[in-house]
Order: C-alpha cells, then sequence, then structure tokens
C-alpha cells in the first residue's frame, strides 16, 4: 500500500480556541476517504492543512512525503475549492473553463464541459452572484475535471438538488473508476455518499474518534431494539452510543462487533439485534461525545452510567454507558 | 506500506513543472476587462476631458500658438493622476479577490506573489505601449489638431519618449504593487492591515519632511530626476516583498 497522506499528532489552535488536537490518519493513494464529524469537528481546518492552505499549530503532515505547507510539489497536484470558497468578481463559468488547463495537467476540457451541463451551471452569471447550489456546481467541475491527485472537496453538496447530487455522485464514481486518484471528502450527507467511501475518519470536537475501513465502521456498532426493561437487562456492562426511548419501547446503538455472544445474550434477554449503517454509527459517535461532554461539565459529577435519562426516559436521548474511546486502527 | 513518491523526474524539472508562476498570469489576465480594457477607458475618457477643458480655454480668447500657452498646457497632469489610483484599487483586486481561487488551483503564496508580480509588470508594459502610442499620435496630429496637450506634458517627460516610457512603466508597476500589498496586508490582518501600512506611511514621509525642511534648498538644487526613477523602483520591490511577506501567514478564505 503506498500513503498519500500522513498525518501525525496534527494541531490547530485559533486564539484560545482548539480546532485540532492531536489528529493521526493515513490516507492511501488512489482511494476515496471520508471525512466526517459535526459541525465545528475540524473536517474543514483538517482539509485545509493537508492542502497547505493553513499551518499547522503542531504535528506533522506530509502530503504524497512532503510538508504541503507552501510547497509547489505538492500545491500542483491538490485540488481544494472550499465550500465558502471565495471568488473574482466577474469570473464567470467561461473564464473557469479557461483556466482549469492552466493549473492541472490532467484537466479535461470535455469532462468539464459536460459536467456544467449537466448540472445546469449558468454560463454567464459570475460565479459570485450565483446560487449556493450553482457555485457548488463549479466547485465540482473543476475538482472532478482537475483530476489532480489530491482532490479535495468540502461539503461538495451544499445547496445542490437531489438529482443533481446523484449526477455528481455518479460521474465522481465513473471518474474514478478510470482515472483513480486521492480523494478526500467532507460531507454529513453519509447515507448517500457512502457508497462511494472506502475508508472514514470520524473527527469530534477535533480529535478523531474512528479511522477505518467503512466495512470495519460498519460493524464497529450494532442496534438493539425492544422493551425498555429487555433493553436495559442487555446493555448492561456494555458501551451505549446513543438511545431513544418511546413509551416502554427503546432502541439503541451498541459499540462492538455483533458476534456469536451478543446474538445469544440478545437472544436470552429478548431484544432484537440489527446493524447498522455508517450514517448511524457516526451520529451515535457525536452524540456519544455531546453527553460524554455534558457529563463531565455537570456539577454533580455523575459518572457516564449513571441515571440515564436516556434509557429509561420518554424521548430521544444520548447516554453513553462508558466512555467510548477514540479508536484508531 | 511506503509514501507515495512525486514523480520520477529531478528535482529542478520537477519544481518547473509544479511552477504555478504562468499560470497565476493567465488567471490574472483570464479578466481582461478589469486589467486592460477600463485602463483603456479612462485613458480615452481623461483624453476626452483634457481636450474639452483646453478647448474651453482656447475659447476663452487664449493665443495656442505662444510658448507660454504650451508651457502652461504641459503642467496637465490628468492623464497620470487619473490611471494611478484605478491602478492601485486594481492591485488590490489582483491579489485581495483572486488569491483564494489561485490558492483553490493548487497554488503556493510564494508563486502566487511572483505570478501577481509579473502580471501587474505585463500591465505595465502594456499601458507603457498605449502611452508611447498616444504621444506619438499626439506628436504627429499637431496636438490633437487644434493644440491639445494630454500625453505631450511634464509629467510625462514634455514630448521625451524615453522619459515617457520610464515613468509610465515604472509609475504603472509600482501603482499596482502598492495596490498589491494592500491586498495582501488585507488578507492577513483584515482592516487594520491597510490601515497599518497608511499609517505607518504618513508617519514616516511626515518624519523625512520634517528632517529634510532645513535642507529643502540644498535638495532641490542637487535633485535629480533619476532619484524618482530609483526610489520608484525601490517602493515597488518593498511592495512586492512586503505582498509575499503578508501572504505567507495569511489564512485562505
Amino acid at each position: 500500500m503506498t500513503t498519500a497522506i500522513e498525518i501525525t499528532d496534527l494541531s490547530r489552535r485559533y486564539g484560545s480556541t482548539d480546532a485540532l488536537t492531536d489528529v493521526s490518519f493515513d490516507v492511501e493513494q488512489d482511494t476515496i476517504c471520508g471525512l466526517l464529524g459535526r459541525n465545528g469537528a475540524g473536517k474543514t481546518t483538517t482539509l485545509s492543512v493537508v492542502a497547505g492552505q493553513e499551518r499547522p499549530s503542531g504535528g506533522r503532515v506530509r502530503v504524497f512525503g512532503h510538508d504541503p505547507a507552501d510547497d509547489s510539489r505538492v500545491a500542483s497536484r491538490t485540488s481544494f475549492v472550499k465550500d465558502d470558497q471565495r471568488w473574482p468578481d466577474d469570473f464567470r463559468l467561461r473564464e473557469v473553463l479557461a483556466v482549469g488547463p492552466a493549473f492541472h495537467r490532467g484537466w479535461d476540457a470535455e469532462l468539464a464541459r459536460s459536467l456544467a451541463a449537466d448540472l445546469r451551471v449558468p454560463e454567464k452569471t459570475p460565479v459570485k452572484k450565483m446560487s449556493r447550489g450553482q457555485a457548488s456546481a463549479v466547485a465540482i467541475v473543476i475538482g472532478v475535471a482537475s483530476r489532480a491527485p489530491l482532490t479535495i472537496f468540502d461539503e461538495p453538496y451544499l445547496g445542490l438538488d437531489a438529482t443533481a447530487r446523484q449526477l455528481f455522485y455518479d460521474r465522481l464514481l465513473a471518474d474514478y473508476s478510470e482515472h483513480p486518484r486521492t480523494i478526500l471528502l467532507s460531507t454529513h450527507l453519509i447515507d448517500e455518499m457512502e457508497s462511494l467511501l472506502e475508508h472514514v475518519v470520524v473527527l469530534d470536537q477535533g480529535q478523531v474518534r474512528l479511522d477505518c475501513d467503512v466495512d470495519d465502521a460498519r460493524a464497529s456498532a450494532y442496534s438493539v431494539a425492544g422493551t425498555t426493561r429487555s433493553v436495559t437487562a442487555f446493555l448492561t456492562g456494555r458501551t451505549v452510543l446513543s438511545s431513544h426511548g418511546i413509551g416502554g419501547l427503546t432502541t439503541a446503538v451498541v459499540e462492538g462487533a455483533a458476534d456469536e455472544r451478543v446474538r445469544a445474550d440478545a437472544a436470552a434477554a429478548g431484544v432484537e439485534l440489527s446493524p447498522v449503517g455508517l450514517q448511524q454509527v457516526v451520529a451515535a459517535l457525536g452524540a456519544a461525545s455531546a453527553a460524554s461532554s455534558a457529563v463531565h461539565h455537570a456539577d454533580d459529577g455523575d459518572d457516564l452510567g449513571g441515571g440515564g435519562g436516556g434509557l429509561g426516559g420518554p424521548t430521544a436521548d444520548a447516554s453513553p454507558r462508558t466512555a467510548p474511546e477514540g479508536a484508531r486502527s | 506500506m511506503t509514501t507515495a513518491p512525486l514523480t520520477a523526474r529531478s528535482r529542478p524539472e520537477e519544481a518547473r513543472a509544479a511552477s504555478r508562476i504562468a499560470p497565476v498570469v493567465r488567471l490574472h489576465f483570464a479578466r481582461r476587462l478589469n486589467l486592460l480594457l477600463v485602463p483603456l477607458f479612462v485613458i480615452g475618457v481623461t483624453l476626452v476631458v483634457s481636450i474639452v477643458i483646453q478647448l474651453a480655454i482656447q475659447r476663452a480668447g487664449v493665443d495656442v500658438g505662444t510658448i507660454a500657452y504650451a508651457a502652461g498646457a504641459r503642467q496637465n497632469p490628468g492623464v497620470a493622476w487619473a490611471l494611478s489610483g484605478y491602478l492601485v484599487a486594481m492591485g488590490v483586486a489582483t491579489v485581495a479577490s483572486t488569491f483564494p481561487l489561485a490558492a483553490a488551483l493548487g497554488t503556493t503564496r510564494r508563486d502566487f506573489a511572483l505570478g501577481t508580480a509579473a502580471t501587474h509588470a505585463l500591465t505595465a508594459l502594456f499601458l507603457t505601449a498605449v502611452f508611447v502610442g498616444m504621444l506619438g499620435l499626439e506628436l504627429l496630429t499637431g496636438h490633437w489638431f487644434g493644440g491639445f496637450y494630454v500625453f505631450d506634458v511634464n509629467v510625462l517627460g514634455a514630448g521625451d519618449p524615453l522619459v515617457l516610457t520610464v515613468v509610465a512603466f515604472l509609475g504603472s508597476w509600482l501603482a499596482l504593487s502598492v495596490g498589491g500589498v494592500f491586498g495582501a496586508s488585507w488578507l492577513r490582518f483584515g482592516p487594520r492591515g491597510p490601515l497599518a501600512i497608511s499609517v505607518t506611511a504618513v508617519a514616516v514621509i511626515a518624519v523625512v519632511v520634517l528632517a529634510t525642511v532645513p535642507s529643502f534648498a540644498a535638495v532641490a538644487v542637487a535633485f535629480r530626476p533619476w532619484w524618482l526613477a530609483v526610489a520608484a523602483v525601490a517602493l515597488t520591490g518593498l511592495s512586492i516583498a512586503g505582498t509575499f511577506a503578508f501572504l505567507r501567514r495569511a489564512s485562505v478564505r
């Protein structure tokens, strides 16, 4: 395996705010890696550092073996149009298509034109005055048509309608199959983009919570449902990432693999087991972290396993019984 | 597991291939309207306004055939000043509004600073060629067929094409570069950047003026025009270096 991106103990501080703390993960060359997590988790900061657009406060980042900060050998092989990209005042699609080949050796002009047409990017409107979705479409055109060895997308779907989003996924996957490159993308639409991803890194509050292949991520938790009494009994001693209670029924996402012993325990407790999707895992990790933060900030010193409005409560809740560890594989 | 090598080429080849200086120039000149056409429009409007004003003076009864009239008309600096303000604003825009896109397309701060400096120099060359052409037309047509002085003026060398070339090129490049450093300071520090540069510049000028006032007469006697050329080159170099220094630590936003 060849590593395209190596991040070791990366930290980034803005004033007194820690945006990233000891972030470490690798991305293999010619794979599609999803950077997931809640708003403010540190996704855009990480992408900016990888692209060389931000300097880290500490740690080590290597892209194609080089420090990306102001290294033309890395920058020239990178495409990163931000979700809030600023554009020159009078830049239209025509100018974008004209300058693209000057910056990216692998630029496919025909692909750029057809993608722009399919995404219905207006030709005469300055990009700066386009709608959110239209501007996102321009960013997608650049990212896909550039065929940059490292292509970064930061929530590329913002404002796009469902048809345009599907078109983007299809075209990206088709082009990636023919021209493999390393793609790093952040997204909140995990269900929609799950099929694109080979590897995921979940960030929360500036730290890595999960770093593994998509299949491993899905297998890293399971869902359990049943009456509150039986679910509570089953969960004893297990790490609950999130739980929802309605009336006398409870569902919970539990950390770990649903192995034979778990299945046997579930059968004995009379609860139903089911696999979880990537989105459920990421949402549960975020919820667990939020609950953990709330518990840690509480003055009464209640532990993670304490009380638990969640399991017995009448409303949706998140109450991890044990603090999930930032699993780094 | 290994780390992905960049290429199999030698280091200089690799660096040359990776350089984004030429693409940055291409990026800037994609905005031909702002960079090339608007200055032409400004020059054209200034030409018309200057002719109208001088025509009014002539219609008031001034004799255009006299040496005194020519000397007075050559005091007209309109075309130089009209353009300099726009070029400073353009310099700001070339850095502040183009840097984020250049970075998104894979450009380092160094390459952007050098590409922008080259763009400013090329724009200055273009304007110099326009000025020289317009001076030629002015002289060939007997000052626009009516004794109108627009390019044959003292501030541009009083009809000397060599002086005009130096003044137009260095003046244009300086104005664009000064605008560039203001734009870069804004990217680095927000509104505090240009404010700090302005305050510092005013303070330096004030100190220099106060320090040299007692020697003004001697300085005036010793003054040589090439001092201005040297000062323009120095300030342009300082502005380019300042642009790079500010961009080095600027976040892409």
